[in-house]
């Protein structure tokens, strides 16, 4: 494969991202999986000893009761060349192979996942990713009995993903466009990008020399952009003035093989509700920065009120084409088995958009560490940092990105929990589980578990069964922030980064009550009242709960705090609390008192 | 004289190994001992490029020397590409951190900007400097 394939069914087009619909094989109303994966507490270090251990330590700690029962070996474990074509378990680590593995963990009662790319190779290297490969992979993951597959990006083919060519950016972004003429009919029309083109969508934007470039969809993987909105932008043009027919398109445009200005161009029209594509691939190559005038590209003008497109969604589009392949594999290998995806592109091409077409969870950016730990060594996390390292970071992504998820979508997935790294006292463990927990993300343990027993500090942050049934609710929807000290005024959907602030968040339950979860970002004390208006949740989620006028009508509420065990009765629609500790938490769940 | 070294070859001048001790060796007791991986394994005579350099020589300060990791990793963050591989960033840090690694320059037109170039290949002479500061 030269250049990515040619797409023909438009299950797999941007137009088609809000449809609802998923493809074969992707079984909806799954609540976020629970379990641990190896590469938080062992990096590429995992080995079958180790994960046997760790199978034992989730029922000995009767961490599978409590819902964990993922069992998933990341990257590291497998020879770095296929045999025969095949994934092949890496000898010395993994001896035994993995049937035997998965058998071993399916003995204990718990599911068996593993890792992949759909890029050529894995992360860590192995020439062993998934591109081309969907079929016979999947076939081998479903011999092996595996439940869940978590599915990475690098060396991408497509993109400029890591460890991908650079100059991939060609295929993600149309080039600089100046000017189009349409002729035809006895109509001739020029126009110009700048003064006559509409830009749709962020990132399109004029340049000095008069053109248009940025025409793609932004990349979503480091803390930058919010996730809000529409990250795919387009150059459109207005019918108006053009009758019924066929016309000649010609673009003047100059190319790259960089971000914002790339070689692959979109060409469609839009007439009402149907959308017809006229070209979709690379124009030739320009000569040193020099615009030049495409060929004609045939288009249809149905009414005058048509649009012309001109666009490049292929970063999203080629992505889950990738994805969804790789998905038909397991169908084909066996349409009864039920495997969970977790895609791990890092928010680079907005999954959030078109994952759950395809998979159950999505990662929303880069890594939550980049310090992962090894037998012996616990790794290390950080509140905060400029990237995407940190609770707070992950956190202040995935808060405002609620209305993607569901039970009838999938996860927004802030990646897995750093709870037991260094870096991270107990204050910060606990705050970042709790907000993972009603932001509804996978709850991935991501620590040597042999650390870890019954009763200490560790174990009652993950053990904690009160937050855990937030995460699990039936009721599947994600917290909403209803407030920030920062006084912004959309708070469920401005993407704050300051983290000198402390933010409420409201989560609707099965039972007819709320969870409410007060955060401090902040590593100093956040001294004062803060005030949860039971009438502004309402006002925010009504829609979403279960029986939102029984829940303000009542009398009173019950109030439990989850952390402390706390309990009160209250008749004040106000809920206060004074005072929250550095990176600390106050987490409530409120029930309407019969 | 070679410009370059082979990863067989950095691995047994990293971690001083007697002449008569062959290359397999050398290679499977490093990698038991958890400080090589297995692409290490399956392509010895592979030319180490800055990325092997950094993985080998944080792993083998970690699983050999027992020197723990600077947690605080932020002053790596002058490297405008530290990022771009995301498996490799700790141990960009860490190298580059203890002094063991440089970034390289990068200049355009009146811009330059400090990277840690992964992917290039590592002289022979960066190496050896590599091991001369760790024995210091």
């Amino acid at each position: 494969m030269n250049k990515p394939q040619s797409i023909t069914d438009n299950r797999y087009r941007f137009d088609s991202f809000a449809n609802g619909e998923t493809f074969p094989g992707r079984k909806t109303g799954r609540l976020p999986m629970m379990g641990w994966n190896s590469w938080n507490a062992f990096g590429s270090g995992n080995s079958e000893l180790l994960t046997k251990a760790m199978a034992d330590c989730i029922t000995e700690l009767g961490l599978d009761e409590l819902g964990y029962k993922y069992l998933v070996l990341d990257d590291g474990c497998y020879k770095n060349e296929r045999v025969d074509g095949l994934l092949s378990n890496e000898e010395i680590k993994f001896p035994s192979g993995f049937r035997a593995l998965s058998d071993y963990i399916h003995s204990k009662g718990l599911k068996f996942g593993m890792y992949n790319d759909i890029g050529s190779n894995l992360c860590a290297g192995a020439a062993v990713g998934t591109c081309g490969h969907e079929k016979e992979d999947a076939k081998s993951y479903t011999e092996w009995g595996v439940d869940f597959i978590k599915v990475d990006n690098c060396y991408y083919l497509w993109d400029n993903a890591t460890f991908s060519n650079a100059e991939n950016a060609r295929y993600t972004y149309a080039p600089a466009i100046k000017t189009i003429v349409i002729e035809g009919n006895g109509i001739k029309k020029e126009f110009s990008a700048v003064k006559d083109g509409m830009i749709t969508g962020a990132g399109p934007a004029a340049r000095d020399d008069g053109s248009i470039a940025g025409i793609g969809t932004f990349d979503g993987t480091g803390p930058v952009q919010s996730p809000v909105g529409n990250m795919s932008g387009e150059l459109t043009f207005s019918a108006a003035g053009l009758v019924r027919g066929d016309y000649d398109l010609f673009i003047t445009y100059t190319s790259g093989k960089e971000p914002e200005l790339g070689q692959w161009l979109q060409a469609a029209v839009t007439s009402g509700e149907k959308t017809e594509y006229f070209y979709d691939d690379l124009l030739p190559e320009s000569e040193n920065g020099k615009f030049s005038v495409s060929e004609a590209i045939r288009i249809h003008i149905e009414n005058d009120t048509d649009v012309i497109r001109l666009m490049n969604h292929r970063r999203q589009e080629n992505t889950l084409y990738s994805y969804a392949t790789l998905l038909e594999g397991f169908f084909e290998a066996d349409k009864d088995h039920d495997i969970v995806m977790s895609l791990c592109e890092w928010g680079k091409t907005q999954p959030q958009n078109w994952g759950y077409k395809v998979g159950d969870s999505w990662r929303i950016l880069n890594d939550i560490t980049f310090q992962v730990g090894s037998d012996g060594n616990p790794g290390h996390g950080e509140w905060t940092s400029d990237y995407t390292p940190g609770v707070a970071v992950q956190y202040n992504k995935a808060v405002i990105m609620d209305e993607f998820s569901g039970l009838d979508k999938g996860w927004n997935d802030p990646d897995m929990l750093m709870v037991g790294m260094d870096g991270l006292d107990i204050n910060m463990c606990r705050t970042h589980f709790s907000m993972w927990c009603m932001m509804n993300s996978p709850l991935m343990l991501g620590l040597d578990l042999r650390r870890v027993n019954k009763g200490d500090d560790i174990y009652n942050i993950i053990a904690n069964k009160e937050l855990i049934s937030l995460n699990q609710d039936p009721l599947g929807v994600q917290a909403k922030r209803i407030f920030t000290t920062t006084g912004a005024a959309h708070p469920d959907k401005e993407y704050i980064r300051d983290n000198n602030r402390a933010d409420i968040l409201a989560k609707p339950l099965s039972d007819g009550g709320l969870a409410i979860a007060f955060f401090n970002l902040d590593d100093t004390n956040h001294s004062g009242m803060l005030t949860a208006d039971l009438n502004e949740a309402i006002r925010f989620l009504g829609s979403k709960m279960s029986d939102s006028d029984s829940f303000i009508n009542a009398s009173s509420y019950k109030i439990k705090d989850l952390w402390t065990g706390e309990t009160a009765t209250v008749s004040d629609k106000m809920i206060e609390i004074q005072d929250l500790s550095p990176c600390g938490c106050t987490v409530l769940k409120i029930t309407p008192a019969l | 004289m070679n410009k370059y070294l082979t990863i067989v070859q950095f691995i047994r001048l990293l971690s001083d190994q007697p002449a008569e001790k062959t290359d397999d060796v050398i290679l499977s007791d490093a990698f038991e001992a958890g400080w090589i991986e297995s692409q290490d394994l399956s392509d010895p005579g592979k030319i180490v490029r800055r990325i092997d350099a950094a993985r080998i020589t944080h792993l083998y300060l970690l699983h050999v020397k027992c020197m723990n990791d600077i947690k605080d990793i932020s002053g790596a963050g002058v490297l405008m590409d530290l990022y771009d591989c995301r498996i490799c960033v700790n141990h960009i840090a860490q190298v580059y951190l203890r002094g063991l690694m440089n970034g390289v320059c990068l200049h355009s037109g009146k811009n330059q900007a400090l990277i840690f170039d992964s992917q290039s290949l590592a002289e022979k002479a960066d190496l050896l400097d590599i091991i001369y500061r760790i024995r210091l």
